[in-house]
């Protein structure tokens, strides 16, 4: 967490520096000041009757107390900078990180978690940045103050405040030890209920229908319990933080009177000094406060720390695999020589795979879940190298892909369409909609291409939102257009329609459809059967059937019905 | 819902003392006793000290010093500190141990209420809504009950017994602290008010921000597929600047808190300066009397700075609690009144609709009088497009909610007549949204049958044609599934669940759309491993690709909550009807 705070002060040090300075004013204004003319009434005022000083004393003591507010709310203004600023900065460099991510480490990681870094874990360090800009700042400026101050009035009283307050910092010490990591173990356990909770209410259906109600209240009970021991344990010792400190601190009050009688027999302290100094202890009492926020903050932000620093310290630079080579004039021709290609660790998902898709040509590619139509894809977008063989893309002036499931920003459908093309014109718009039948949902909507989508697109149904991932795609001006199965959530009209308007708007286009139905690239110019990550046949679809043993089961399973009726 | 907005009740209060055991309950009291003597004892330490403080003024004065006196009230100080804070410590040990055993409790309750209301209550609640009021409400409630609770009860007290001791021993210095510290509060609620929009401002510069970086993210792919890294930056780095804009502001608001509170106890010191000294020049108060005066200064702002906040952390503790407590009240599937002891008898898995009649909403009837029946061992295929009620008779063939009118007979036994374990047994149910628990795959597949062996989960998985895929894990059966990261894809999931089901060795097999995220040709597999192990069940079938069940035995096509045909594939293709109709175009849809 040090690490991290320090990383990201630097650039503000001098702004650091003007507030730690502006704190340190107001509590020496406070401490030598104010308090001191307490001790100037009772010392002046009162024993010399002078009533006039006393006033005057007064009166200085307020005039005094707006300059410590001048400092405070300089302060506070610096403060909220430099935490704003450093936060903004954090938030700004785990997103670029996020950003330039390999595709498989993102994955790894997950979306949920890179999130909650970015903006949670951010928020958590802010908050723990701003506390200890303020209020945690003044703790120790008020020791030093105190014991400058003191160690000028008399040494005895000096040497026994020195003493409790490292008494006090042993104690702090022993008893926060292992807070951060308990605190840390209770969360963890809090997650797991919140896991299990979320598993008993989506899988409501399924935990009755096999009647293991039991075992989950088994499971709940056994989580409950662990959390309970594990926030009993992180809290035994952190109850008594703040009331230790604080006997300890009231203490060194007993311990003052204990040495005073001596020391004021000697005339080397007056009852006023005592007095004083008891107000030094008083006002330090008070600043104390922090302590159990910050028991209550520290923990948490470091684990929140950890997690970004995790981020902050991948190293992305580079690493997007170039695997694709682009090269030549010719309209965007693709060759795949013998490419194979394995997730980390796991089995080969393509083998030897070779094809050529030609330039202004529907290339599709079908085959059976898992037999590696994804994967290729992700291939031709350069996400990864492959192992051995080689990709070759001619003069290829762009990409476009179309995903199954489109995400669906919380923002206007223009907007939604033109994310990723964002010079499209209003016709390239529409012919983009036009392309993907989303013209039809379009007239429904009442505010046209400014109807604000819902978040996460919840008022389209799935057919709508594969759609208007296709427009999406569409829109973009590419030379080369991958398409994930675009029609696998439409019915077989819509489906029909989908793919002659496709063929018309991308004509001269480079295409590649993937698909596992026969319906959806029986009139591609060429398709490639995939099976378990290899080629299996190659051609048009009339070709195919008669060649292709694995192409005509998987047209018998599907299109039974076309022979039924021709006969 | 009450609870969403406007404040909680004071009924949840009594449920929440209700809910604490016999002994939490003593305990609390006793903590209440020991939050009552330890701030009496505070209030009274500044009084001893400041006695201890005259006697060694009298001394410097030429005095003598009574030394037992001396020793005595120091003693006295650092016991009455000591039990003071110490007590502090010891209520906010035993606050903790209450409100986690609360929360353990609460939670237990809640999932039991999870697993026994009804499905029309959860489906009419959100996932997100729920699992808030399980999980975040929980930590609420639980941080506002042990920490909250005894400081404001302590504050309160410390307050009042300030206020006496300081009437009691000075009346003109204690109105100087009426009269300036409760307008200073006034003031300062006044400024927490103003910062309140701020603080919205910011929290909605920080929804648009999360919104941003959500979108950038769950597009991941997208995003550098296209390189259109920049252009999403420059969303980013706008929402991220308006979000630090709003953040100075509020904080730098909010900031003003705290000089203010410094103008107020500083004008309280120095106004007790400036009496102090006339009254001690006057000799109507002793110095010792003006130390603890001062003292009192400083322990009576901290507990009306915090009065409010902890008012507001309680009131949220206490709306969290009621919508627990709402959550704790849904309905609970009805007991029924089982009549039908469930025998040893075979049972061959007949079904008979007669005249069922159901709606999700009162007055908006969805089935009406749906009729019909399947044989045992027969494959019953439920066809129509969306909204037809296909998924509805499942969900009244497994009790997930009660019919209207008309029965549901299994094997000739009204389905109210048997316990509803007893009935739900008899099904396997695969389902489109699968669902697998955080555990390995090996646990997700036996979840269908309690101390099933891995040779069993195995020729079940086989069945389901996910064993080859299994296999390829980099832990085979021993993978963790569920959780936050998944690493089997929509279709694969649904082959599990499957394997899940056949394990379960049920009477009756209803797939729910259960292959839709399958390719054609695995699912033809299934089809034909479930004809295997199926033989003589019966199983029903919904599927919106009408391929699927071309083979089933019958046929019941549904639209608009009614059935239109019945029959065979051939029968139904025969007749030329709605069924025939649909099918040509390919698609249930």
């Amino acid at each position: 967490m040090i690490r991290l705070l320090r990383r990201f002060l630097q650039k503000d040090a001098h702004l650091v520096a003007a507030n730690v300075f502006f704190v340190a004013a107001q509590i020496a204004i406070q401490t030598f000041l104010v308090m001191q003319e307490m001790k100037n009434i009772i010392d002046r005022g009162v024993e010399l009757r002078d009533m006039d000083f006393i006033y005057r004393s007064g009166g200085r003591m307020l005039l005094f107390t707006l300059l410590t507010c001048l400092c405070t709310v300089i302060a506070s203004w610096l403060s909220a900078r430099i935490t704003a600023h450093l936060a903004c900065r954090m938030r700004a460099e785990c997103y670029r990180k996020v950003v330039s991510m390999p595709t498989a480490l993102f994955a790894q990681y997950g979306e949920s978690t890179l999130m909650m870094r970015t903006i949670a874990d951010a928020t958590q360090i802010q908050t723990l940045t701003i506390n200890l800009m303020r209020t945690s700042l003044m703790v120790p400026i008020i020791i030093v103050c105190m014991l400058v101050l003191i160690f000028r009035m008399n040494r005895v009283i000096f040497l026994i405040l020195l003493g409790v307050f490292v008494l006090t910092a042993a104690v702090l010490i022993f008893l926060g030890a292992r807070s951060t990591r308990l605190f840390d173990l209770a969360q963890r356990k809090n997650d797991r209920i919140s896991l299990l909770m979320k598993e008993n209410i989506t899988g409501a259906r399924t935990i009755r229908a096999f009647s293991r109600e039991d075992l989950e209240a088994e499971k709940m009970e056994a989580a409950s319990e662990e959390a309970y021991r594990a926030a009993v344990l992180a809290n035994r010792r952190i109850c008594f933080l703040t009331p230790l400190s604080m006997i300890l601190m009231n203490w060194a009050v007993v311990f003052i009177y204990a040495a005073a009688g001596s020391q004021l027999r000697a005339r080397l302290v007056s009852i006023s000094d005592l007095l004083l100094v008891f107000q030094y202890l008083g006002y330090f009492i008070s600043c104390l406060a922090v302590i159990p926020v910050l028991v209550d903050l520290l923990p948490r932000a470091s684990v929140s720390a950890r997690r970004i620093n995790e981020i902050l310290d991948l190293d992305t630079e580079g690493s997007p695999p170039r695997a694709v080579s682009r090269e030549g004039d010719a309209a965007g021709e693709i060759v795949l020589s013998h490419v194979t290609f394995g997730y980390h660790g796991a089995k080969n998902a393509l083998t030897d795979v070779s094809f050529t898709a030609r330039a202004g040509e529907t290339t599709a590619i079908i085959g059976a879940t898992g037999s590696g139509k994804t994967t290729l894809l992700a291939l031709l977008m350069g996400f990864y190298a492959p192992d051995s063989g080689e990709i070759r893309m001619d003069g290829c002036p762009g990409l476009s892909y179309a995903p199954q499931r489109a995400q669906v920003f919380q923002d206007t459908l223009r907007n939604n369409i033109t994310a990723y093309s964002e010079s499209a014109t209003e016709p390239q718009i529409l012919r983009a909609l036009y392309g993907s039948c989303f013209d039809e949902v379009l007239r429904q909507m009442p505010e046209g291409l400014d109807t604000v989508m819902a978040a996460g697109g919840a008022n389209l149904s799935g057919g709508q939102r594969q759609r208007l991932s296709l427009a999406r795609a569409l829109c973009r001006q590419a030379g080369v257009y991958l398409l994930d199965d675009p029609c696998s959530a439409l019915d077989a009209r819509t489906a029909q329609t989908v793919l002659t308007r496709i063929r018309e708007v991308l004509r001269g286009k480079t295409v590649i459809m993937v698909s596992q139905k026969i319906s959806a690239i029986r009139g591609a110019d060429r398709i490639i059967v995939l099976r378990d990550g290899r080629v299996e046949g190659e051609g048009a679809h009339g070709e195919l059937l008669a060649s292709c043993g694995e192409y005509r089961s998987i047209y018998e399973t599907q299109h039974y019905l076309e022979r039924e009726g021709e006969q | 819902m009450s609870a969403e907005n406007g404040k909680p009740s004071s009924g949840v209060l009594r449920r929440i003392l209700r809910s604490l055991g016999q002994s939490d309950r003593r305990l609390l009291l006793l903590s209440a006793g020991m939050i009552l003597l330890a701030k009496l004892c505070l209030a009274a330490a500044p009084r001893i000290s400041g006695q201890i403080t005259d006697m060694l003024a009298d001394m410097a004065q030429g005095g003598t010093l009574d030394g037992t006196a001396f020793f005595r009230n120091c003693l006295l100080t650092a016991v009455l500190f000591l039990f003071g804070y110490g007590a502090d410590g010891l209520v906010g040990r035993n606050m903790v141990r209450i409100s986690e055993r609360l929360v353990r409790q609460l939670r237990v309750r809640c999932q039991r209420k999870l697993c026994a209301a009804t499905l029309g209550f959860l489906d009419a609640h959100p996932t997100g809504d729920l699992l808030s009021r399980v999980s975040n409400d929980m930590q609420s409630l639980a941080a506002s009950l042990s920490s909250t609770v005894a400081s404001l009860l302590g504050h309160a007290v410390l307050l009042a017994a300030l206020l006496v001791i300081m009437l009691l021993t000075n009346p003109l210095l204690a109105l100087i602290y009426v009269a300036v510290i409760p307008a200073g509060s006034a003031l300062l609620l006044l400024i927490m008010k103003q910062t309140n929009r701020l603080f919205r401002r910011q929290n909605e510069a920080l929804g648009r921000l999360n919104a941003i970086v959500s979108d950038t993210y769950g597009n991941h792919l997208l995003v550098k597929a296209y390189g259109c890294e920049e252009a999403r930056q420059k969303a980013f780095e706008a929402a991220n600047q308006t979000y630090y804009e709003t953040y100075v502001k509020s904080r730098f608001f909010s900031g003003f808190t705290i000089p203010l509170s410094v103008i107020v106890s500083a004008v309280s010191f120095a106004l007790i300066c400036i009496a102090g000294g006339a009254m001690l020049i006057r000799g109507s108060l002793t110095i010792g009397e003006f130390q603890a005066f001062l003292f009192y200064g400083n322990m009576i702002s901290a507990p009306l700075s915090s009065l409010s906040s902890s008012v507001n952390s309680i009131q949220t503790g206490l709306t969290s609690a009621e919508r627990i407590y709402e959550l704790l009240d849904a309905p609970e599937e009805p007991a029924g009144t089982p009549t039908h002891t469930p025998g040893s008898e075979e049972r061959a898995g007949g079904i008979e609709f007669s005249h069922v009649q159901f709606g999700y909403r009162p007055g908006e009837p969805l089935l009406q009088d749906i009729s019909f029946s399947i044989s045992p061992g027969q494959i019953c295929a439920v066809a129509g497009p969306s909204g037809a009620g296909k998924t509805t008779l499942i969900n009244l063939l497994m009790r997930f909610y009660e019919l209207w009118g008309g029965s549901i007979l299994i094997d000739g036994v009204d389905a109210r007549e048997l316990p509803r374990a007893e009935l739900r047994k008899i099904f396997g149910l695969v389902l489109q949204d699968t669902w697998l628990f955080d555990g390995t795959i090996a646990e997700n597949i036996g979840y269908g049958r309690p101390g099933a062996d891995m040779e069993e989960i195995i020729s079940a998985a086989k069945a389901a044609q996910c064993h080859s895929i299994i296999e390829k894990l980099p832990e085979g059966y021993n993978t963790r599934v569920g959780g936050e990261k998944s690493i089997l894809s929509e279709g694969e999931k649904q082959l599990v669940s499957i394997a899940r089901a056949i394990l379960s060795e049920p009477r009756i097999l209803i797939l729910d759309e259960a292959t839709s995220q399958v390719d054609t040709r695995t699912e033809a597999l299934i089809a034909q491993a479930l004809a295997n192990i199926m033989k003589g069940r019966t199983a029903i079938i919904i599927a919106h690709r009408l391929y699927t069940i071309r083979n089933a035995s019958q046929i019941v096509f549904m639209t608009d909550g009614s059935i239109r045909e019945i029959g065979s594939h051939e029968e139904l293709m025969a007749r030329k009807g709605l069924y025939c109709a649909m099918y040509e175009s390919g698609s249930a849809e």
